[in-house]
């Protein structure tokens, strides 16, 4: 198992009544390009925000480079090998384009000027623009040259696709694939895109209501979740939804379609003998497994 | 560079400020004609109040902007600045040199504040009434008095929008006055003594204990500021 960039254990948070972490895991290796999934209000935000110190967790643990990040003084270390854009990509709106990257420079003693240098072209930034002036899509290209140009070693991007047209968005993502493959910088981003996560990502963490219901490599988890279907001679059993493994069970009269997240040769066998049903496997979309994932805690990386 | 995005932010306040009190005092200016020779005292205590509230209203103001950065909530106008705190937060800085330096900037555009209207002030009273010693030992007494305001106004924006800062702070130094009138402040936290009877102008001589309690008031509050900035989430 390839070294943990950063590691999340039992981290709990509320806000009030609302609990938006309960309990969550989660281990980003180093060099990954790390999708964080959920549904809005799933503790995608509020993960981010802790790791970067914003916000404090009631219990629970989540180390960055090995440093605990509810530690003020490793915070600020941390801060530095880290590149952060927000989930608004709001920056100094009285600033101009230039004069933020002049502000962010000093603050990171790596900065490299030939990467700023490449981005402002390769984004086509106009560096005497008020930020106030630009669009979302531009102000999410500049943010993401000032987390890139200081040689951060990981990349938390909350949201970094929302608001953006296609085209950006395709911009974007290629990259973003460019700099995890370049420059070996780990990616850490949320977004509820799947189609988005599925092009760049190599690993993945479906979250809900503040807990890992999922979380490891794309191509693992695509080899083994998949859907089993089958058509019974009589009324389907009820107690299908207890085998092991077995994520949602889907009714249509008497044809089930069963998602699987292990095992799927020997559920299709046991449904084989016990129903003498005719079964099939499909492989799954990861839309699909985010769609129809259950309550349960299961983290298979 | 924080310093430099600390004026950037600021600016307009102080100068919106410097305008108030110029406006403020364009009024005494006015009627000093009639005034001048036969109600010397009552323009003077007219000067002295006003430079009271120009001191204390521009602590509020700017102390409202001043830590802005650090303040919980995104009021009506303010959501942008609340938003890019994220980022501002993001950077390699701890917490308290982010609030030590709005601070200190708020700091010092009231000093800039309070020297140049109450130079002006100082001009337009009664050449008869205040001697120059007076007027000069009068600075570091207004300036300690609007330090605590300006501390509670800080304190206060740690947990209030940008609307109820100003607000909260207003009421706060209301409710100061009030009790200081009615006699219900003890005389040792009541620092409107210090620039009202016991003031230079007054009684010519410094108020040293005035003094000394503003500034362990003003650290109490900044201390209480720093601790909820310490401790809330963003």
């Amino acid at each position: 198992m390839s070294e943990a960039i950063i590691e999340i254990e039992g981290l709990r948070k509320s806000f009030g009544p609302q609990a938006a972490l309960d309990g969550l895991d989660l281990r980003v290796p180093r060099g990954s390009v790390f999708g964080l999934l959920g549904r809005n209000g799933a503790g995608k935000t509020t993960t981010i925000k802790h790791l970067l110190g914003l916000i404090r967790a009631d219990s629970g643990s989540a180390r960055i480079f090995g440093q605990a990040v509810a530690d003020p003084s490793a915070g600020v270390g941390i801060r530095r090998r880290v590149g952060f854009v927000t989930e608004d990509k709001d920056l100094y709106p009285y600033m101009t384009v230039d004069a933020m990257i002049r502000f962010t420079r000093p603050f990171f003693p790596g900065w490299q000027r030939d990467l700023e240098q490449r981005y402002l072209n390769i984004f086509d930034l106009p560096r005497g623009k008020r930020i106030s002036r630009l669009s979302k899509g531009m102000r999410s290209k500049l943010m993401l040259l000032l987390a890139i140009s200081h040689g951060a070693e990981l990349l938390i991007l909350d949201e970094p696709m929302e608001g953006l047209d296609p085209a950006a968005v395709e911009q974007l993502l290629r990259e973003l694939i460019a700099i995890a493959a370049e420059q070996g910088t780990t990616i850490f981003f949320s977004s509820h895109q799947l189609a988005d996560v599925e092009q760049i990502a190599d690993h993945v963490a479906i979250l809900d209501h503040g807990k890992t219901l999922v979380c490891g490599e794309i191509d693992d988890l695509k080899a083994h979740y998949q859907r089993i279907s089958l058509v019974c001679s009589d009324e389907p059993p009820n107690d299908v939804g207890r085998l092991d493994g077995v994520v949602s069970v889907r009714r249509n009269g008497r044809m089930l379609s069963i998602l699987v997240s292990r095992n799927a040769e020997g559920i299709a066998a046991e449904l084989h003998q016990s129903l003498g049903a005719v079964v099939e496997r499909f492989p799954v979309t990861l839309k699909e497994i985010f769609l129809e994932h259950g309550g349960n805690n299961k983290c298979s990386g | 560079m924080l310093w430099l995005k600390a004026w950037l932010e600021t600016r307009w306040r102080l100068l919106f400020m410097l305008l108030i009190g110029a406006l403020l005092l364009a009024f005494p200016v006015e009627v000093m004609g009639n005034l001048r020779a036969a109600h010397a005292e009552r323009l003077f205590s007219m000067l002295l109040w006003l430079s009271v509230f120009q001191s204390f209203f521009g602590a509020i103001t700017l102390a409202g902007s001043g830590i802005e950065t650090a303040s919980p909530r995104p009021g009506p106008s303010d959501k942008d600045s609340e938003r890019s705190s994220l980022f501002t937060l993001s950077l390699p800085v701890t917490r308290t040199r982010l609030f030590a330096i709005r601070t200190i900037t708020g700091i010092l555009e009231s000093v800039v504040l309070v020297v140049l209207l109450g130079v002006a002030t100082w001009l337009l009273m009664p050449p008869h009434v205040v001697n120059t010693y007076a007027a000069l030992t009068y600075f570091p007494v207004i300036l300690s008095c609007s330090l605590v305001v300006y501390a509670i106004s800080a304190c206060l924006s740690t947990f209030c929008d940008e609307g109820w800062r100003f607000r909260s702070s207003g009421l706060v130094v209301v409710v100061l006055f009030m009790l200081a009138t009615a006699g219900k402040l003890p005389r040792s936290i009541n620092i409107l003594r210090g620039i009202g009877v016991t003031s230079p102008l007054v009684a010519q001589q410094i108020p040293w204990m005035t003094i000394a309690t503003a500034c362990v008031l003003a650290l109490f509050f900044f201390g209480a500021a720093l601790m909820i900035i310490q401790r809330r989430d963003y």
